[in-house]
């Protein structure tokens, strides 16, 4: 689990909507920050809407941060997503990932 | 919160939802009624159940976070209800029909897009919360249940309890749920979340995650599915109820249910492998699978309103092909579902099924145009070409009848409301009322179902509270306490025909006449046949009530009734035996794309006159014919004036004959019973046309209701007789004729579209 914040990291904003068809871009933004090889930093903060598919590509980024020795961390996550993870039992993972204020 | 229908990628999966709720309510609404008159059985229940459910999983889709809430708690009463853990007494059909009001109507909030009062259907809530609390109406066997585990569900405002499931009680079941879903399962828009939301809703859920398959994010297709779970479910719910919650997505997934005895130990095992089951329920929502895919994979450029919006629709539309994943393992279901017989239909926009109806009236006059064509050339009678023209006109003529079938809806859809309307108005007026109605399965146009609903309830109303005496009443008049009211409706020569017949005290026709002769609606002197005065009752301004009921005093008379019966091409009469009761006929076209008419010639022009007003042709004496002041003119028929327009002059003919004696003078009915008589030269022939509008193509005539195109091409136009009754007959020295009936202002066009102008819309 890659911890420890990279005061490097460029933080990127998730978009409102993180459906079925922001999967896509959702990867896009993702994968262009990673070859920045600094991290990960998202701000969960406008997150309102959350679907599995948007999920699977937070937690692929985050594995690929561990496999390239990124860090990855979400902050101010909504509540929505705080539920989405929970509900997917991906509980123990993303309070590995979050950063409270 | 609703976003603009226009803007929204997902109206027309709204709007499919919405059409399915209305015919899940239609159905609903007949289940309950059965519930209400003890004539249930067991599929009732479920259908009841299912068709709430349906609602909810849909309402659910769209977040429609009310109808969802509400759903949810009616659910839980209609599940007890099928467990036979509630007693069906009258406090309980009240609290389920009280619940279908609040469901009904949330269904119409979301669909105007308006947000009820938080108030709004509390009490129906409160209702079903002291039943689902234990508190009303328990079964005596039945406290364990009564209180079921409830986990919180995100979008749910309804009231919320968790029991204690973790205690070792009796009817806990545990499952363990092994959850895989397909690689293209998102894309099928099947959402996980959404599913164990809804396990969750079930008990108490523990939920691993495996992650294992997901790849790196530079190999991830953010599309397809990579993770699976297991889940340990302990619920007070059955094995079909968990199966539910994977209906949709049984294609989508490999799923293993085990049932889990106390010690966890294995009590059975059911994999339910990813194909299509034979579940027959019909909750589909959506017909087309592809276009719903392409609907929902292409939606890229669009502004995704509601994930969850996006994702639902496929499952609810699944079980067109879906799947009960059960096989015989449920030891403690109690509720296997019946076999519904599956209905093999499929869902059309209207405006679709209108297209082709044109399409095909377009190629009856094509043909009808081709043969006259045929007929006029010297062509042997017996050549192919006659003979395969023949054969054209009859296939033409099936492929009318069929394409007008796929518009036709069993009148069900109306009659299904009328039970509780009797039910409501008979608590209302302390009546006593059976309610039997025959032939729902009768069809007619959608478009004329409609427009059915406003009229029948009116006449039924007015039957309850007209017509029928109130229980000492009826006993002292040697009736049986209670009364009946029969709907009925059959197909009869063309046309559909719906009787309301009530076995009450009939017309009271001393009264109707006093009151008829008070209001000026007759003469002081008039003698009328009894058959008149029972018909006075449609007479404008009519109503016979002592006092002004709440019911059919609403300021809507039969006179209403009878003009909407009338604008749909019908007519309504009444027969009624004092004493014995009456009975009011509807007689309504099948169809509003067709007519039957009479085309008529006038001067040069031909005219089409609706069957269904003409009551005779006559060719009156000189003798009959008076002329009146102002020059028009009367005729005498059996004793009677009838006043007679001149069609040729009414529409600019100065020229034309004023003379009835000289022509044919056809009697029409026209609105609330009043007959004119037209002069026109001659009678063409009798034709089923197909009614084009003139105000789509042209503009509003005064006097004409729309046109048709006659086999030779020409246009023809059919006269609005209810118009023409009212209309003005033109000055005869005044050139401009009709200027002020129906000419606008802005335009200095002639009154009437000119044939090159027909022509030129038409084509």
């Amino acid at each position: 689990m890659t911890n420890s914040q990279d005061t490097s990291a460029r933080e990127v904003k998730l978009p409102r909507e993180l459906d079925l068809l922001a999967a896509e871009s959702l990867k896009e933004t993702l994968l262009a920050e990673l070859d920045e090889g600094e991290g990960l930093l998202l701000d969960a903060s406008d997150v309102e809407r959350v679907s599995t598919p948007c999920i699977e590509v937070l937690v692929s980024a985050q594995k690929t941060c561990v496999a390239t020795s990124q860090s990855f961390q979400i902050s101010n996550s909504s509540q929505v997503l705080v539920d989405a993870f929970s509900a997917l039992g991906l509980d123990e993972q993303f309070k590995g990932w979050r950063t409270i204020q | 919160m609703l976003p603009a229908m226009t803007d929204d990628p997902f109206a027309q999966f709204k709007l499919t939802f919405f059409e399915e709720c209305t015919e899940l309510l239609t159905d609903m609404e007949q289940n309950l009624g059965l519930v209400e008159s003890g004539s249930f059985d067991n599929e009732t229940l479920h259908a009841i159940f299912r068709a709430v459910h349906s609602i909810k999983a849909g309402a659910d889709a769209f977040s429609f976070k009310r109808m969802v809430a509400f759903t949810h708690r009616f659910e839980f009463l209609l599940d007890l209800l099928r467990e036979e853990k509630l007693a069906v007494d009258e406090p309980l059909v009240d609290t389920l029909f009280k619940s279908f009001d609040v469901l009904s109507d949330l269904v119409s909030f979301a669909q105007n897009g308006e947000e009820p009062d938080a108030e709004y259907g509390q009490d129906a809530l409160a209702a079903i919360e002291g039943y689902l609390s234990g508190d009303v109406g328990s079964q005596p066997a039945a406290e364990a249940t009564t209180d079921k585990p409830v986990v919180e569900e995100k979008t749910d405002q309804a009231v919320v309890e968790t029991a204690d499931v973790q205690s070792k009680e009796e009817g806990i079941n545990h499952f363990r749920i092994e959850f895989t879903p397909k690689e293209a399962m998102y894309r099928h828009a099947n959402e996980p979340l959404l599913i164990i939301r809804e396990l969750m809703e079930l008990g108490e859920i523990t939920t691993t995650i495996d992650t294992e398959r997901l790849p790196e994010l530079a190999k991830l297709e953010p599309e397809d599915a990579y993770f699976s779970w297991v889940f340990e479910l302990k619920t007070r719910y059955g094995r079909d109820d968990v199966d539910e919650v994977f209906e949709f997505v049984i294609d989508d997934c490999d799923l293993t249910i085990v049932t889990l005895g106390d010690d966890n130990e294995v009590v059975s095992v059911d994999v339910s492998p990813g194909h299509a089951g034979d579940d027959d329920d019909d909750f589909g929502f959506f017909v087309d699978d592809e276009a719903l895919k392409s609907g929902v994979v292409d939606a890229n450029p669009k502004p995704v309103e509601e994930v969850v919006a996006e994702t639902k629709p496929a499952e609810v539309k699944a079980p067109a092909a879906a799947p009960a994943a059960t096989t015989p393992a449920a030891p403690t279901g109690p509720t296997a579902k019946a076999a519904m017989p599956k209905s093999a239909s499929i869902r059309v926009d209207v405006d679709r099924v209108d297209r082709l109806v044109n399409m095909v009236g377009e190629l009856v006059i094509t043909q009808s145009m081709l043969a006259q064509e045929v007929n006029n050339s010297a062509m042997d009678q017996s050549s192919n070409v006659t003979n395969g023209m023949e054969e054209l006109s009859m296939h033409i003529r099936e492929l009318q009848e069929n394409v007008m079938s796929i518009r036709m809806q069993p009148v069900k859809s109306v009659f299904a409301r009328m039970p509780r309307i009797v039910r409501d108005v008979s608590k209302k007026v302390g009546k006593k009322v059976k309610l039997i109605t025959e032939g729902e399965t009768t069809e007619v146009d959608k478009t004329v179902i409609e427009e059915l609903a406003d009229p029948l309830t009116h006449m039924i109303r007015n039957s309850l509270d007209h017509g029928l005496e109130t229980p000492e009443e009826r006993l002292a008049a040697g009736k049986g306490e209670e009364g009946t009211i029969r709907l009925s409706a059959e197909h009869r020569g063309g046309r559909i025909v719906i009787e309301i017949t009530d076995d009450g005290r009939g017309i009271n026709r001393e009264k109707v006449l006093s009151l008829a002769k008070e209001k000026g609606v007759v003469a002081e002197d008039a003698s009328l046949s009894d058959e008149e005065i029972d018909n006075l009752i449609f007479a404008p301004g009519f109503s016979t009530a002592d006092e002004v009921t709440d019911l059919s005093g609403r300021g809507v008379g039969m006179d209403v009734v009878r003009r909407n019966i009338q604008a749909l091409g019908g007519r309504v009469s009444v027969t009624s035996t004092p004493g014995v009761g009456a009975r009011f006929q509807l007689t309504l076209p099948l169809t509003l794309a067709v007519l039957d008419g009479m085309i008529v010639g006038a001067s040069d022009e031909k005219y089409v006159i609706p069957i269904n007003n003409i009551i005779e042709t006559v060719r009156p004496p000189s003798s009959d014919v008076e002329t009146l002041i102002d020059g028009n003119k009367v005729i005498r028929i059996r004793g009677e004036y009838i006043r007679v327009v001149s069609v040729a002059r009414m529409f600019g003919d100065v020229n034309a004959s004023n003379d009835p004696s000289k022509g044919l003078v056809v009697l029409v009915e026209a609105d609330g019973g009043k007959v004119i008589g037209l002069h026109v030269d001659m009678l063409a022939g009798q034709q089923q046309v197909v009614i084009k509008s003139l105000e789509t193509n042209y503009r509003a005539v005064k006097g004409i209701a729309s046109a048709t195109i006659l086999g030779d091409g020409s246009v023809c136009l059919i006269l609005d007789i209810d118009a023409l009754a009212r209309m003005e007959v033109p000055k005869i020295k005044k050139p401009e004729l009709m200027a002020d009936s129906f000419v606008p202002k802005q335009t200095e066009q002639t009154e009437m579209p000119s044939a090159e102008h027909l022509e030129a819309v038409t084509a």
